[in-house]
């Protein structure tokens, strides 16, 4: 793999924040989900995404597993909550750029169901869906591929370590 | 390991790259840009500074300079030291600003005054990838590192353990001038291998070597599952040794079923042994530097 390739549209993540979704995902012993917040950049035409911040309701979902029906209950609690995180933060730039679940000792896949709500609820190219498997501490950033056979692909990902 | 080095200006131009194990790319340029353009909205986000960015193979690690707003990166593998690579950050840092200060006061964009860079980082920051052969007492490594050119050194350890040591030259690599060779007996090396920690974290490969006997193939296949928890980057080869003898030695292709590594026949009375072995050692640079570098 060269670096180059790698550069090409990735996710950045910041290392506080996937460690904080970490930490929510061990503590659970079911499908947990939440939103990701960032900010989405372009540079020399091409468009990438920072996440800087989660969402995550403790109480308004979580199940063994996640449906596209559970996500729909809880859609606008969650939207709420983004209105009040952007103005918390004074910064009308921020976006959801997709959404974080995990998958406790299942692999990092999107299943059907996953990819039912990122095409409903996370359609746009810039959103993107995180799945952490806690007990096998791994994690996958993936989007929609119409032309795979899987109907979605990986993408790269970098993490943003900060003093 | 080292792969690339990138000095960055002001207003995101390069100012100075290396590649350790390919030619000058032509999109550096594009690649400094974009690092720039991440440390600056990463700055606008949180304020602060990004200390690395870590990829799936890979870590850019950073350093910078405030009083010049230049920005110093090491790419490195991902399971690499980092201390390692702040300490030659610090270095080039060092020696950058103190060798162009005038330039960087003064700072035009002109940027071929630091082609003459190239010298220092070859001398003080290339590090030669490692090798280790390891294998049970009597599988062939003194004889495999006496086929190895140049003069082998004897290094005792505090146990008076003793390391066979080379360092040789290489050619027709990319970017591989020379490798360091080791050999160590394998049961020394997992018994004392908080002794051997910076050994086995610097190593790139490790090469197990074998009689290719089923009583030493079963044990090996022991003492590596007790290694390779001890090891957190490292490729690992089989050298499947006396193949010649057929009565007795199992053939490599099941010995590489057996251990799910990469296996080279070998047997030393061959004709041209001097030179296959050498030619193993280059695959072996091939598979785990080169092509996981240039993809």
């Amino acid at each position: 793999m060269t670096i180059n390739k790698d550069f090409v549209f990735p996710v950045y993540i910041y290392e506080s924040v996937l460690n904080e979704i970490k930490d929510l995902c061990k503590n659970y012993e079911n499908e947990i989900f939440g939103y990701l917040i960032g900010l989405i950049y372009k540079w020399k035409e091409e468009m990438y995404v920072i996440i800087e911040d989660i969402l995550f309701i403790e109480g308004t979902f979580y199940s063994h597993k996640v449906s596209f029906a559970q996500i729909e209950g809880t859609a606008g609690k969650y939207d709420k909550e983004f209105q009040k995180l952007k103005q918390k933060k004074k910064n009308k730039n921020l976006w959801i750029v997709g959404w974080w679940h995990s998958h406790p000792d299942l692999g990092c896949f999107l299943s059907i169901t996953d990819l039912k709500t990122q095409q409903h609820f996370f359609p746009e190219s810039y959103q993107v869906a995180l799945v952490i498997d806690p007990i096998r501490d791994t994690y996958d950033f993936f989007t929609i591929d119409t032309h795979s056979n899987k109907k979605y692909k990986a993408i790269n990902s970098a993490i943003i370590s900060e003093n | 390991m080292i792969s690339k080095i990138f000095i960055i200006g002001p207003g995101g131009i390069l100012c100075y790259t290396k590649n350790f194990f390919n030619k000058m790319d032509k999109d550096d340029e594009v690649i400094s840009g974009y690092i720039t353009a991440v440390s600056d909205f990463a700055r606008e986000i949180k304020g602060g500074k990004i200390e690395s960015l870590i990829f799936k193979n890979f870590k850019l690690v950073y350093s910078y300079s405030h009083e010049f707003k230049c920005i110093f990166v090491i790419v490195i593998d991902k399971d690499d030291l980092e201390e390692s690579a702040r300490n030659n950050l610090k270095l080039i840092k060092t020696e950058f600003i103190k060798r162009y200060r005038p330039y960087l006061e003064t700072w035009t964009g002109l940027v071929s005054i630091f082609n003459n860079f190239d010298g220092f980082i070859e001398e003080n920051i290339y590090i030669p990838p490692n090798i280790i052969l390891t294998g049970e007492k009597g599988v062939g490594k003194t004889t495999l590192m006496n086929l190895l050119p140049t003069e082998t050194i004897i290094e005792l350890d505090d146990n008076m353990n003793e390391i066979l040591f080379k360092q040789i030259k290489l050619s027709g690599l990319s970017g591989i001038k020379e490798c360091i060779i080791r050999a160590i007996n394998l049961n020394t090396l997992i018994n004392y291998s908080d002794l051997y920690k910076e050994m086995l974290n610097s190593a790139d490969i490790i090469c197990l070597i074998t009689n290719s006997g089923a009583t030493n193939l079963a044990r090996t296949q022991r003492l590596f599952s007790l290694l390779k928890n001890k090891v957190p980057k490292s490729n690992f080869f089989i050298l499947a040794n006396f193949q010649d003898k057929k009565a007795i030695a199992i053939d490599s292709k099941k010995i590489e079923e057996m251990f799910g590594l990469k296996t080279f026949s070998f047997s030393a009375i061959q004709d041209l042994s001097k030179e296959k072995i050498i030619n193993i050692i280059k695959e072996m640079l091939t598979i785990s530097i080169l092509n996981n570098i240039n993809g």
